[in-house]
């Protein structure tokens, strides 16, 4: 496949622009040329160039630059996404060295020395260096481009289907991987389910003249995320996930607007990862079991090993901002949502059939802060069911790590432990009433130390339902080991978490109607256990 | 956490003792950690840049005469950033230096003033503005 340089031309100049445009055409480039800085801004939130051949004097009453100038540090934020060869009639040593040294241009050509082979020769020279294979062949395996960016979240906007968007997201997401995987002739791409966080996971094997590359992960989303995703991979994963199953960073690159990073999991024995969802769905309680053990206790060790002092911690706060929750929003919003719930201070579930009341659990958490004594060190922050990769042998590998940093302790294992309940056990798995029993029998102890007592299963015939009930006793354990040296030994810390999570899981409204009111029914429960 | 203040590390490479001598007095009473080379050996260098990995390196050149131009080469190659303080550069020299990837270029003066305020911009402008760059410059460790 032998795709085309995009170049955007702009330059006031008929003369100018049509010559260096068709020059540039006659190389193979695909060009579009404009008039002013005004309107190139328009091109460029339409479509996206590797290239702009920009005249920095744009109006004749402008002898010194100062528009083209302007403009030129406008466009600096693209950084290495579109580089640019500025033009110049009457440019200054001092303009070179400021558009070289402060806005990384890659060349400065007067127009009064214009040679056209030289010109040539230096946009190609661009292109060089940029380290981009237009040629690359990509086949994608039961999807494409334009469907593996629906759902991305670009500048706060999501990528819906046959949207203008998604038109324009999707040669950016052919191009970074001409640029990530630029070394290569060719790939075999299957996208991943991705996770809630708008960005997406593709499953990559490259191929070169000497054969199968390795097979790698790239995570792909707005930049500005992708940035900082790479940033807290670097302070907070690499230096302490370790042993055999090493997460590292092979590529990071960039378009206008996407931003890529290509991991490679070491150490993984077999190539056929899959999600926590799908582990979960085919694995025994035992295997599920073993398999988090060494998600907690040694892929991710070190994080939880090394916390901070025991101290008051304010979990509202924690989990707020972890959110960017505010429940005077979900309050508002909740009961156009769910029209089964009804009541305010006392909320009805029609599902349930009987006439029980429960506690709202947003107007008890009101304006109240949560604090308990607890430790603080480096969670995941984001232990969702699509972002834990296990191979065929339950050894975990993790990806995104967008909102990894320092914060509550028990804050990923509660996530998974809401997961399993809220999302795994399936709409049609159990019935509210179900759920319900789940949830008290879950709600029952007073101390980590009473989860001994619990059953170690959940009395039903259910089969879907003992697997969570199991499942989540086994993450409560867990919870309990990484705290065990709290000398209070408080269960509500979790509790606490557990609301935060549910009450984050109504926010979903594309998630099934009974989930979303099993969450709400969770939360109910826990701040009464809570006393609130 | 509060983080420790790393002094920044400067190497400056110029055949010219009285220049060297100057603005390493100068740098290192601004707090910059500085080392110096008299000649250009690019064994010395590469041994020192591998080791102490400088954030800058200042290369003093008269003439930009072939062997300056093959230091800047290999220094560039060395993926560390360059200043390079010479006499009246002209335009096509200017232009060759920044076509090959030095941070700046200046002109070669004694005073102190303009020398560290030249070191910081260059310092300044040529650190990373975001991961993509960083990695541009520096590769994945």
């Amino acid at each position: 496949m032998n795709r085309q340089g995009r170049i955007l031309v702009v330059d006031d100049l008929e003369k100018w622009r049509d010559e260096v445009s068709a020059s540039l055409i006659r190389a193979g480039f695909h060009v579009d040329a404009v008039d002013s800085p005004a309107t190139a801004l328009q091109r460029l939130s339409d479509s996206f160039y590797h290239l702009m051949v920009l005249d920095i004097r744009m109006v004749e009453t402008d002898p010194d630059n100062v528009e083209g100038m302007d403009f030129l540090r406008s466009l600096d934020e693209r950084g290495e996404a579109m580089k640019i060869v500025v033009l110049s009639a009457h440019g200054t040593k001092g303009q070179m060295r400021e558009a070289f040294k402060d806005y990384k241009i890659a060349d400065f050509i007067q127009k009064e020395e214009f040679d056209n082979h030289a010109f040539l020769q230096s946009v190609r020279e661009v292109f060089s260096e940029s380290n981009i294979n237009l040629a690359l062949d990509v086949h994608w395996e039961g999807s494409s481009t334009m469907h593996a960016v629906i759902n991305l979240i670009i500048d706060n906007e999501r990528v819906k289907r046959d949207s203008v968007l998604s038109e324009q997201i999707a040669p950016e997401l052919d191009d970074l991987l001409c640029r990530l995987f630029f070394q290569a002739q060719s790939l075999r791409v299957r996208p991943m389910t991705p996770g809630r966080s708008g960005a997406g996971v593709l499953w990559v094997e490259p191929f070169n003249e000497e054969g199968a590359g390795r097979r790698v992960i790239v995570k792909f989303g707005d930049q500005r995320k992708i940035d900082l995703e790479y940033r807290n991979f670097k302070e907070y994963v690499e230096p302490f996930i370790g042993g055999g199953r090493t997460t590292t960073v092979l590529g990071l690159r960039r378009t206008p607007r996407l931003g890529g990073i290509e991991y490679s999991l070491l150490g993984t024995t077999s190539e056929q990862l899959e999600s926590f969802e799908s582990f979960y769905r085919r694995a025994s309680v035992a295997q599920i079991s073993e398999t988090l053990d060494r998600l907690f206790f040694d892929t991710c060790a070190n994080w939880y090993a090394s916390p901070s002092r025991l101290k008051l911690h304010d979990l509202t706060a924690d989990y707020e901002e972890l959110f960017n929750l505010s429940l005077e929003n979900l309050g508002r919003t909740l009961f156009e949502n769910l029209k089964s719930v009804q009541g305010k201070r006392d909320l009805y579930f029609k599902a349930l059939g009987d006439n029980r009341s429960f506690t709202n659990p947003i107007l008890a958490l009101g304006d109240q802060h949560v604090r308990r004594s607890t430790y603080v060190c480096i969670t995941h922050g984001d232990f969702n069911e699509n972002n834990i990769l296990v191979d065929e042998n339950g050894e975990t590998w993790l990806i995104d790590f967008l909102r990894t940093g320092r914060g509550h302790i028990l804050r990923d294992v509660a996530q998974l432990d809401s997961v399993v309940r809220l999302n795994l056990l399936a709409s049609e798995e159990a019935s509210l009433d179900e759920r319900l029993k789940l949830e008290e029998t879950l709600c029952k102890p007073e101390k980590f130390d009473d989860l001994q007592h619990l059953d170690v299963n959940l009395l039903t015939e259910n089969a879907a339902l003992a697997k969570a009930y199991s499942t989540v006793l086994n993450l409560r354990l867990l919870a309990a080991k990484l705290v065990a040296r709290n000398p209070h030994n408080e269960i509500s810390e979790y509790y606490a978490a557990l609301t935060y999570y549910a009450l984050n899981s109504i926010r979903f409204y594309s998630t099934p109607t009974v989930q979303r009111e099993h969450a709400l029914l969770s939360a109910c429960l826990l701040v009464d256990r809570l006393g609130l | 956490m509060k983080r420790l203040l790393v002094r920044k590390r400067i190497l400056i490479v110029d055949r010219q003792k009285s220049w060297r001598d100057f603005s390493s007095k100068n740098l290192q009473r601004e707090g910059f950690s500085v080392r110096s080379f008299g000649v250009y050996d690019h064994s010395k260098l590469d041994l020192y840049v591998t080791k102490s990995t400088p954030d800058l390196v200042v290369l003093g050149c008269s003439t930009l005469e072939p062997p300056d131009q093959e230091i800047i080469k290999h220094i560039l190659r060395l993926r560390v950033q360059l200043l390079v303080v010479c006499t009246s550069p002209t335009w096509p020299v200017l232009h060759s230096l920044f076509r090959e990837g030095v941070a700046d270029v200046a002109d070669k003066s004694y005073d102190p003033a303009r020398l560290l305020q030249i070191v910081k911009e260059t310092l300044e402008s040529s650190s990373p503005r975001s991961s993509y760059e960083a990695v541009l410059q520096q590769g994945l460790s």
